[in-house]
């Protein structure tokens, strides 16, 4: 693993798509803390940190394009499954590189809350701020994770790219239209329906075996419809809160709004590490296909 | 020192290795002979661990290519038709990310490295990147990566394709002295390349092994190229016994990526047979 990942690290610093990505990080954070802060004079980072987490992470897909398309379109990706390492520890090693890339200007962020501390005239709350750079940091593993798992899927470049950068924007604006899903069981009902089919296709990738896979699905959507029948009291409003759930972007924002969320780390390093087992087992179905 | 068997392949429904079996003995060079499209790069791939086996096993040095992967993989140097080179990279970067891939650490490592530049003369070329180097030299670097580590086997899928005369020759010269230290397995379609450089030779048509013997057995009543015509012609059904001409065509690129080609074959009587064979035998690699 230590080679893949010096490898990555290597191909990502020495190329110009981590220099570019290290810098749109920060020229991004960089404007909001300067409006927010040195114009608005807002003492409060985690703001900045908020806002702009959505727009410096929208250049990830250039980062993460490469990681597997580029070593299929290559022919490499032979010479990495001949070599006597997992596909777990090739997954891991790539990820692990590209993860490094992100918190380099992660680190150099660090250094915000104290120079916005040093200028103002209120201290900022440095838990809060802090809090908020460690979201930021996991939010950005969460998306480079998708990012990964998106470029096992694809061979060309530009489609990775367009529907890595599609899914982070629908991530983020749909997280609007939240409000709007219905509040009725039956819709409750539906979204338990539809998780069930994705965990029975997550079955399947892992097992490759129908009738487990078909099993499983259907002992869970036997069992949503049972409370259903019993009380569809319960499942009054958990369909779009579950929904909701799904907006990568949503858990960041309670820095914000002065609440140091210990749930979001645990959300985003739950959802790195769906995104990184989906990419080990994608990679797994290609050669098994 | 490996053990095919009953190895097959589909791609979808359609098979490319049709429950084959053989062993590869310690210290000889094996030529893995076969025409386009036969399945000889698929099975280079199973055993490999590249591709996912359908059916059978694959043993190497006593570790199961699915079970024991990482052990099993460890014994083997594989250098696939396309070298899997990083452009981007020096010579001298490539080789030392393999060897560290392959769990040389330290001095072991450049060691290693030097003796594996060496042995494949790119030692002058190790400063410079890879996209800047000759097919030739590619080559060479993509065989260098395949003994980095000093695997008892040593498997190269069509080494030769594509260099000019002087490089085929440095290359089988270079194949030679790697049969002295190492098991050497070649898949080619060559067959002087074959008879230049094997003891034995694995014969593969249509998906199915049709000869596995000694090439001094092989070749005792019959030159190679007759044997060739005779076991890989019974397969496809050619009907050509001895033929004293053989040539191969390529459709078009389109069918071409399909493993689709023309064999053509002239008889001593000067008869002429055109066969088109293995349209599915090897789909395109994405399936």
């Amino acid at each position: 693993m230590l080679a893949i990942y010096k490898k990555e690290l290597r191909s990502s610093l020495y190329g110009m798509t981590g220099p570019v990505f290290i810098f749109v990080v920060l020229a991004v954070i960089g404007f909001f803390t300067a409006s927010y802060h040195f114009k608005a004079g807002y003492a409060t980072f985690e703001i900045s940190v908020a806002d702009g987490a959505f727009w410096s992470l929208l250049f990830a897909p250039v980062l993460t394009m490469r990681s597997f398309t580029e070593e299929r379109r290559m022919k490499t990706d032979q010479l990495l499954y001949s070599l006597p390492i997992t596909t777990t520890q090739i997954v891991l090693g790539k990820y692990l590189a590209l993860i490094t890339v992100f918190a380099v200007p992660c680190v150099i962020m660090c250094a915000y809350p104290a120079i916005i501390a040093a200028f103002s005239t209120s201290a900022p709350n440095f838990a809060l701020a802090y809090g908020a750079i460690l979201a930021y940091f996991l939010l950005g593993c969460t998306v480079i994770a998708i990012g990964v798992f998106i470029s096992s899927l694809f061979e060309s470049l530009v489609i990775c790219a367009i529907v890595n950068l599609a899914a982070l924007i629908a991530l983020y604006f749909a997280r609007s239209a939240a409000g709007s899903f219905s509040d009725s069981p039956l819709f409750t009902l539906a979204v338990f329906i539809i998780l069930s089919a994705l965990c029975a296709l997550v079955v399947y990738l892992a097992v490759k075996n129908y009738v487990i896979a078909g099993t499983v699905g259907g002992i869970l959507n036997i069992c949503a419809v049972i409370v259903y029948l019993i009380n569809a009291e319960l499942y009054t409003g958990l369909g779009a809160d579950i929904i909701g759930t799904l907006f990568i972007f949503t858990p960041v924002t309670a820095f914000a709004y002065n609440v140091f969320d210990i749930t979001a780390f645990i959300y985003y390093i739950t959802a790195a590490a769906l995104f990184v087992l989906f990419t080990v087992q994608s990679v797994e179905k290609r050669r098994w296909s | 020192m490996i053990k095919v068997k009953n190895l097959s392949k589909k791609y979808g429904n359609v098979p490319a290795v049709k429950n084959i079996s053989f062993n590869v003995k310690e210290g000889s060079i094996y030529g893995f002979l076969g025409p386009n499209g036969a399945g000889k790069s698929t099975t280079m791939n199973m055993i490999c661990g590249c591709l996912a086996i359908t059916d059978g096993t694959v043993t190497v040095n006593g570790h199961d290519i699915v079970d024991e992967a990482v052990e099993a993989k460890a014994c083997i140097g594989y250098l696939p038709e396309i070298p899997p080179l990083y452009p981007d990279m020096t010579v001298f970067e490539y080789l030392e990310f393999v060897a560290m891939a392959k769990g040389l650490r330290g001095e072991a490592l450049y060691d290693d490295l030097s003796y594996c530049m060496d042995k494949t003369g790119i030692t002058d070329v190790a400063d410079r990147l890879i996209k800047n180097l000759s097919k030739g030299f590619k080559q060479r670097v993509g065989i260098a990566q395949a003994i980095v580590g000093d695997p008892h086997v040593v498997i190269l899928d069509e080494p030769t394709v594509g260099l000019d005369p002087l490089q085929i020759l440095e290359i089988r010269n270079l194949i030679k002295e790697l049969g002295e230290e190492h098991t050497v397995i070649i898949s080619s379609h060559i067959l002087q390349e074959i008879e230049a450089v094997c003891d034995r030779v694995i014969m593969i048509s249509k998906g199915r092994i049709v000869a596995d013997a000694a090439l001094a057995d092989l070749t005792k009543n019959e030159t190679l190229e007759q044997a060739f015509v005779r076991l890989a012609g019974e397969s496809i059904d050619a009907g050509v016994a001895y033929a004293t001409e053989i040539r191969e065509e390529k459709l078009s690129q389109k069918e071409a990526r399909r493993g689709k080609v023309k064999i053509i074959t002239e008889s001593k009587k000067g008869a002429a047979y055109y066969e088109e064979i293995y349209v599915d035998e090897e789909p395109e690699e994405k399936k």
